[in-house]
Parts: structure tokens; sequence; C-alpha cells
């Protein structure tokens, strides 16, 4: 919080004098926010191993799970900071990187899905 | 030849021996000209915890010298349940482990730019489970439909053969046309369209989601493959009633026109009538003791499968109550819609079960015609 709060102070008092500076440090406020969070992620993340050998869970899709959060973090991270700098374009170009990337950590459990689908209804065709 | 050998056996053995001993004999006379040892193969293959073995049991049955064992059945049924309501209560806990990962992560990724992106893919990764889990009872239900259809393929050469020798040809014929019927028709209807519908239409609404786009259509398929399924059951039990009553009367006009022939000669007439009475009570013994350790074979086998169908499915809709709470409407219509396409497995192993007992059951009916 404090961080933040210092780091937003700074970013606003430099922008009048220096705005490339500015810039900089909303990134290394934002970079250090999230590698804060980083290590509470951990935690969450041994949680959730926790509930998955509790409860039987497939590891596997709690290993997408994860895949896909971190993918998310950083890119929300990503276009934040690139709006910051007033790149619009790379903002956009950033989030449809990562949501194709979010997608395509689902893929290879759809498509095996597909494949048993398809060898299921080669079974039952007569 | 050999039938007239049997029949001249048969009517020979009165005259020779005391009541009991001459049914025992006549009896054991008929066991022998039926091969059996295919079943007990089969039996132990499929089978192997029974304590007798088919050949074992249709002699016993014969001899009404069978007990009903209450507590090794209890015992059985013990040892198919638990195992089955133990692999369920492990669904449900992982079914719910899923419930808490997906909302756990969901309300992580909510308010960010990529959140209903990352929500949908939850919603894949759970489906996907889910689907797998689903997959796999479907290729079970597929196996014991086509295990059933063996033991009805399996089951029919020694009971046919065996009537064909006793003159009950009507009988022998109908069991094979129903038998073509069974394979050709009904079970490849349910294995080739019913189950594909059915699976179809379950995969839909799970992939729906509660959100009521494609959920529609995955429930008009499911309508379809009942629908489906009740016309293939319905018109094969027509069929097979209209049949077994026509070959049943045909068969039973036989005997007792033979009954009222051997009587009505003169002067040895009643002792043959009576030796007519013994062998024709001696055939519908092995006939019946055939036709009961035929369904119990068939159910025996065809138990384990639909119990563990069944067992899933509560624990799908079990899962769907508890996790309603927890994560809200979507995953528990997923789960609800995973439990209704089990529902759909579950008959139609009942009736694929149900006709194969069905093509058995005219081998009981010719007794009432005579």
């Amino acid at each position: 919080m404090l961080i933040a709060l210092i780091g937003s102070v700074t970013a606003l008092l430099m922008r009048t004098v220096r705005p490339e500076y500015a810039v900089l440090i909303g990134c290394a406020s934002g970079a250090i926010l999230l590698l804060g969070a980083l290590s509470q992620l951990t935690g969450i993340r041994e949680t959730m191993q926790r509930i998955c050998e509790t409860y039987s869970v497939p590891i596997a899709v709690l290993a997408t799970v994860v895949k896909i959060l971190g993918i998310a973090y950083l890119t929300e991270f990503g276009v934040n900071v690139a709006r910051d700098a007033g790149q619009q374009t790379i903002a956009g170009g950033l989030l449809i990187c990562g949501k194709v990337l979010i997608l395509s950590c689902t893929l290879p459990s759809a498509a095996a899905l597909l494949a048993l689908g398809a060898s299921l209804i080669r079974e039952a065709s007569p | 030849m050999r039938r007239l050998l049997i029949l001249g056996l048969i009517l020979l053995l009165p005259a020779m021996l005391p009541d009991q001993e001459e049914t025992r004999e006549g009896i054991e006379a008929l066991l022998e000209t039926v091969d059996l040892s295919e079943w007990d193969d089969w039996f132990r293959k499929e089978n192997g915890e029974w304590t007798s073995l088919p050949s074992e049991y249709v002699y016993e049955l014969c001899m009404t010298e069978h007990t009903f064992a209450s507590g090794l059945t209890l015992d059985m049924l013990k040892a198919r349940l638990l195992p089955s309501a133990r692999t369920a209560a492990v669904k449900i806990m992982m079914l719910l482990g899923l419930a808490m990962i997906g909302t756990l992560a969901q309300s992580l990724s909510e308010a960010q730019s990529v959140g209903e992106t990352t929500r949908i893919a939850f919603r894949i990764c759970v489906s996907c489970t889910v689907i797998g889990l689903v997959f796999t009872e479907i290729r079970s239900a597929l196996t014991a439909i086509n295990t059933v259809s063996q033991t009805g393929e399996l089951l029919l050469p020694p009971i046919i053969g065996f009537l064909t020798i006793a003159g009950m040809e009507n009988t022998a014929l109908l069991l094979s046309a129903t038998r073509s019927l069974i394979a050709d028709t009904a079970l490849r209807l349910i294995t080739a369209c019913v189950i594909p519908l059915a699976a179809a239409g379950g995969v839909l609404s799970i992939v729906d989601m509660g959100t009521e786009r494609i959920a529609p259509i995955g429930k008009l398929l499911h309508r379809a493959a009942k629908w489906i399924l009740g016309s293939i059951c319905s018109l094969f039990l027509i069929v097979t009633a209209v049949r077994s009553v026509t070959a049943g009367s045909a068969d039973g006009l036989l005997m007792r026109t033979t009954r009222f022939a051997a009587g009505s000669i003169p002067s040895v007439g009643s002792l043959l009538s009576e030796s007519v009475d013994i062998a024709f009570q001696c055939l519908l013994l092995v006939k019946n003791a055939l036709g009961i350790t035929g369904c119990i074979l068939v159910v025996s086998i065809a138990l384990k499968p639909v119990i563990s169908v069944w067992m899933t499915r509560n624990a799908l809709r079990v899962s769907a109550l508890l996790s309603e709470s927890l994560t809200g409407k979507p995953y528990a219509e997923l789960l609800r819609a995973a439990g209704d396409l089990l529902h759909i497995l579950i008959l139609s192993e009942l009736a694929a079960i149900g006709m194969t007992l069905m093509m058995i059951a005219p081998v009981f009916g010719i007794g009432s015609y005579v």
C-alpha cells in the first residue's frame, strides 16, 4: 500500500518535470507490487494443491488453472503499463495476446477430449 | 435319430425304475444332451467369485436340490456395491474440490480486463474434467452392452439345441429369430444411435453451464435418445410377445397331442400316457432350469457395470446439490446435465439386459400351454 502511495505521488510530481521518468516510476512501483503479491500467490497455490490432494482433483487441472492465473495477472500488468505510457495500440495487442495465451492453455485438454469423443464414436459405430 | 433314442429312453425308464428314481434318471439323460461347458468357461471368465458353475446350478435346479443362500447373495451384492460406493464418494469429493478450485480461481481473476476470457478458460477446464469422467462411464456402458450381447449369443446354442431335441422347434426358431433381432437391430441401434445422441446432448448441456444458449439443443437430443430407446423397447416387446405366444401355443399343442395320442392306444394306453407325462415333466424341468440359469447368468454379469454407472450418476447429482451453494447455478447445472446423460446410459444398459432376458423368457412359456 505504502509503495503504491509513494509511487503514485512520485510519478505525479515527476510527470510535470520529466514525464518519461513518471512512466518508469509507475512501472517500477507496479513491478514491486506484483512481486509482493506473488509471494502471497504461492500460499494460494499451496492451498489449491492441498484441496487437489484432499479431494483427488486431477493435478493437470490445477496446473492449467495456475498457468491461466499467472498469464492473466501478467497481461493485466503489461496492459496497465502500456496504457500509462499512452501506448493504447500496444495495450490492445497485449490484451489480445494474453487472451490467446489463456485460451491456448485450455486447448490441450479440449483436444484430448475431442480425441476421446472421436474414439468413442468409432467404437459405437456399427 | 438321436431325438428318438432319447425319447425312447425316457419312455422306457418308468417301466424299469421306481417313481423318484425314474425322474432323476430321465433328467440326467436329458442333461447329457446339453453341453454347458461354454457357459461354465464364460462364467469363470466374467464372474469368477460365484461358488457353483452354471452346469452345476442347472443340475441342482432340476433335482430341486438348490437352496437359496441369501447370506451368500447378500455378500456378493455387498462386494459389488461397496467398491462402487467408495468410488462414488471419491468422485463426489473430486467434483466438490473442482468446484472449490474453480470458484477460487475465478474470484482471483474476476476484476481483470481478461476476466471474461479467464472465466471461459476455467469453464473449459471444469467441463473437460467432468466430460472426461462421463466419457469413462460411456465407454464402460458400451462395453457392458457388448458383454450382454455376447452373453446372449453364448446362452442360446445349448438352449436351442435342447429345445430342438425335445421337439419344441417353434420356440427354438423363435429364440434364433429374437437373437438376430436383438443383435442386428436393437443393440446396434442402442450403441450406434441412442448412446451417441445422449452423449452429444450431454456434452452440449455440460458446455452450456447454465447459460441456456445451447442447453435446449442438448435437452432435445436427450429427449430424442429417450424416444428412440422407448420405441426400440416397445417394438421389441410387442414383436417378442406376439411371437412367443404363437410359438408357445404351437409347441404346447404338439405336446398335448402327443400325450393324448399315447393315451388313446388300446391296452397299453394308460401306461404310455403315464410315461409320456413323466417325460414331459422332465423336459419342462430341464427347460426351466436352463432358462433360469440363463437369466441369472445375464443378470450377474451385467449387474456390475449398471451399479457402477448408477453410483456415478448419484455422485454427480449429490455433488450438484452440495456445490450449488458454493459455486452457484452454472456448475450445479453442469453436474446435473452429466447426471442426466448417465441416466440415459443406465436406461440403455437396462434395456439391453431386459431384451436379453425377454429373449430367454419364451423358454418358460411353453409349459403353461401344455
